[in-house]
């Protein structure tokens, strides 16, 4: 475009196909013409001065270019800044020409203007990101080396200076075998790949690469953006949490407890090796699908559906094999926030803990009948020794005439046969029993009923007896007819220890109440008292201090058999003089359950 | 037979048992005492100053063992003759319970005489006429 004439550009249709906004101004810097796409950027323009339209200035700018051009006839470019027709500030490139006549006389001086606003931003937040991109950003050239590189990059690496990328990541000195760059150059693509470099220091440094093209206009590759970011962290935290993970895996896994998982449509998710083998299930047949009512059983869900952690430390679960087996059950909801993620179900297999529960109780109860024989044994000798002394009377007395030793002899044969068939009959039930009848039962009713079936007797003696019993003692499960036995027992024998004792106003009283989980019931008096001696042997069969024609001895032992059947203990205070506290002692979680077959 | 004046103290809260040995005794030809309860013999033993004392164990009140013990304990009794009578043994007479409770307590010295109930009566008599000679 050398020197087009005035008339050239004259033409309107001409002037407005170009793309850009045209002015022409006369020597006054006046604006004689300008196209539309000129009245685009500064808004009708004819007729003011160029500086007030470009500039909105009232004065002419000090190095003008149209002046100048006017005087050297010079073409020339230059880029400036000036205010839009709604006042914004506006780049813009202009391209100013001399107009002249025939004569060869610059009259008027044309300036072609481009907006450039918008490549100017694009081209500054360009650079902007560029540089601030929180990765390594370099350009490529085809020999790998670093032509241009992010501010990142330079304050990690340095000032790159041409360097080949893999020197500057990798301390390498030559190509990686998988340049990425290289594949970009070669077929245009991006492409994205790990890659381990070394820091400055020399640490291991984990990058994710990515590489772009850069485009020259006739297609020719020349230059590679490449993105480097730096996951050491992130890869160190993934190595960690696979880890964790791994680890958390393992725990579940191998826990003794049965662990089951499900999602919040309470579809099994998890299901350890613990749950498969309690619950006899195939967990590949399990999981995916709706948790089984065996492994969620009512009473956990509903009691669950309230929200929080469930335990039922004493419960029995069924397997999908259908057996029974006793398990602790723990159920919760998984939730994160307010939202529930799911549940959980976790069993404890008590199995060999119901089993040596089992094997204590037979174990007590065997050394109780292995002290009953013993007992016996000790009870059948003395009765021996009276018939063996009433055999000697009669025969003695016989062979002498004497009659009167003689009758002694007999009285004695009779007594003692008497002694032994009220031994067998009370033996033979100490060590039958009755089968015991377990069901739910309240023990202050049991305690009230011994009240009243003892209360006529105890007043015949001046004895006052009477119950003090906590509310609401939950029910038992116990064989009623066993344990108001053993309280007939201790009242019987505590009114006749007031009936013995020397301080009058005898007082019987059966008390209840609950203690760290068991039932308490007492029966305590303010009669004899039991002295030391007598304390080690009031378990031991046939061991009365009643006398010999009061009470076998075997009272005690039948109430301590009752109690051991019901899991529980007796034990006693004394003071002579004072009185007596029998208490039995039942541990609830060792109480007999009615469908089991520990009854005997 | 002739009346030995030797007096013997039965100590059993069997009445059948003391009546039985005090027979078999008293037709040995000795005299005979009786009390049902360790605290009753000792008391009796120390009254009666007896030349032997036959001693059951297990009784109510005190049991033969105090008052074995007592007994030994006593100036004036420590050298009287003691046979425990008692019904305390093991399976088949086994003396082992009794060996036991003398190996617990060897401060006391062993009694005389040992007899399980029931007794053998010959023996029994031997023992005592033994101990009397």
């Amino acid at each position: 475009m050398t020197n087009p004439s005035w008339h050239s550009l004259h033409g309107d249709a001409l002037l407005e196909e170009i793309p850009h906004g045209v002015v022409v101004m006369d020597h006054d810097l006046k604006i004689v013409r300008h196209n539309h796409a000129f009245e685009e950027i500064f808004g009708p323009s004819h007729g003011k001065h160029c500086f007030e339209v470009y500039k909105d200035r009232d004065e002419e700018c000090e190095d003008c270019p149209a002046r100048a051009t006017f005087a050297d006839s010079q073409q020339r470019t230059l880029e400036e800044s000036g205010l839009d027709l709604h006042g914004q500030t506006v780049h813009y490139v202009a391209q100013v020409t001399p107009l002249k006549d025939d004569d060869g006389e610059i009259t008027h001086v044309a300036a072609i203007t481009t907006d450039v606003t918008t490549t100017k931003r694009l081209q500054r937040e360009y650079q902007t990101l560029f540089e601030k991109v929180p990765c390594y950003v370099t350009v490529l050239n085809r020999d790998r080396r670093v032509v241009k590189a992010n501010e990142m990059f330079r304050r990690t690496f340095g000032e790159p200076r041409g360097e080949f990328c893999f020197r500057l990541f990798k301390h390498r000195h030559e190509e990686c075998e998988d340049c990425p760059a290289a594949r970009t150059f070669a077929d245009g693509g991006s492409y994205t790949s790990q890659h381990v470099g070394m820091s400055r220091e020399g640490k291991p440094t984990h990058y994710v690469v990515s590489t772009a093209p850069l485009l020259r206009g006739d297609g020719d590759i020349t230059h590679v953006i490449e993105m480097a970011l730096d996951v050491t962290d992130v890869t160190a935290m993934e190595a960690e949490l696979i880890q964790a993970s791994a680890f958390r895996r393992a725990l579940v896994e191998n826990s003794l407890d049965a662990i089951v998982v499900t999602d919040e449509k309470q579809q099994v998710v998890l299901m350890n090796k613990a749950a498969e083998k309690l619950w006899q299930a195939d967990r590949g047949a399990v999981i995916g699908k709706k948790v089984p009512v065996e492994i969620l059983p009512k009473k956990l869900r509903q009691s669950s559906e309230n929200g929080g952690t469930v335990v039922l430390p004493d419960t029995k679960i069924k397997t999908l094999a259908g057996e029974t087996v006793p398990v602790r059950l723990a159920g919760m909801n998984l939730r994160q926030g307010d939202k529930v993620l799911g549940g959980a179900v976790i069993a404890h297999d008590r199995s060999d803990i119901k089993e040596l529960e089992r094997e204590k109780i037979t174990a007590e109860r065997l050394a109780a009948v292995g002290q009953t024989v013993a007992g016996l044994a000790h009870g059948i000798k003395n009765v021996l020794m009276g018939l063996d002394g009433g055999m000697y009377a009669f025969r003695s007395g016989m062979n002498k005439g004497d009659n009167e030793r003689m009758l002694k002899g007999w009285q004695m044969l009779e007594e003692n046969i008497d002694r032994i068939s009220t031994f067998v009959k009370e033996f033979l039930e100490f060590a039958r029993g009755r089968t015991p009848e377990v069901k739910l039962v309240s023990p202050n009713r049991i305690a009230r009923k011994v009240v009243d079936l003892f209360k006529d007797k105890a007043a015949m003696f001046g004895i006052t007896l009477d119950a003090e019993l906590e509310e609401r003692i939950p029910f038992a499960l116990m064989d009623e007819a066993g344990i108001q036995a053993c309280l007939e027992n201790l009242v019987s024998n505590a009114i006749d220890a007031c009936e013995v004792g020397e301080g009058g106003d005898g007082q019987v009283m059966i008390r209840t109440h609950e203690k760290d989980g068991s039932l308490v019931i007492e029966v305590a008096d303010n009669g004899a008292g039991i002295d030391y001696e007598i304390h080690k042997k009031v378990f031991t069969t046939f061991f009365s201090t009643k006398g010999a024609n009061k009470g076998t001895g075997l009272g005690l032992l039948t109430t301590r058999k009752i109690v051991q059947q019901h899991g529980g203990k007796v034990s006693f205070e004394s003071t002579v003089g004072e009185g007596s506290v029998f208490r039995l002692e039942f541990p609830r979680d060792r109480l007999p359950n009615p469908d089991s077959d520990e009854s005997d | 037979m002739a009346t030995d004046e030797r007096k013997i103290l039965v100590v059993d809260d069997e009445p059948d048992v003391a009546t039985y040995l005090e027979m078999v005794l008293q037709d040995a030809g000795y005299t005979t005492v009786t009390a049902e309860n360790g605290r009753e013999g000792f008391a009796k033993a120390q009254a009666e100053q007896p030349d032997l004392i036959c001693l059951d164990v297990t009784m109510p009140e005190e049991s033969g063992i105090r008052c074995y013990r007592n007994l030994r304990e006593d100036e004036a009794l420590k050298n009287t003759p003691v046979v425990l009578v008692t019904a305390v043994t093991g399976y088949g007479g086994d003396p082992e319970p009794f060996k036991n409770f003398m190996s617990t307590r060897d401060q006391v010295p062993p009694p005389d005489g040992f007899f399980s109930k029931p007794i053998d009566r010959e023996a029994f008599v031997t023992k005592i006429k033994e101990l009397l000679a």
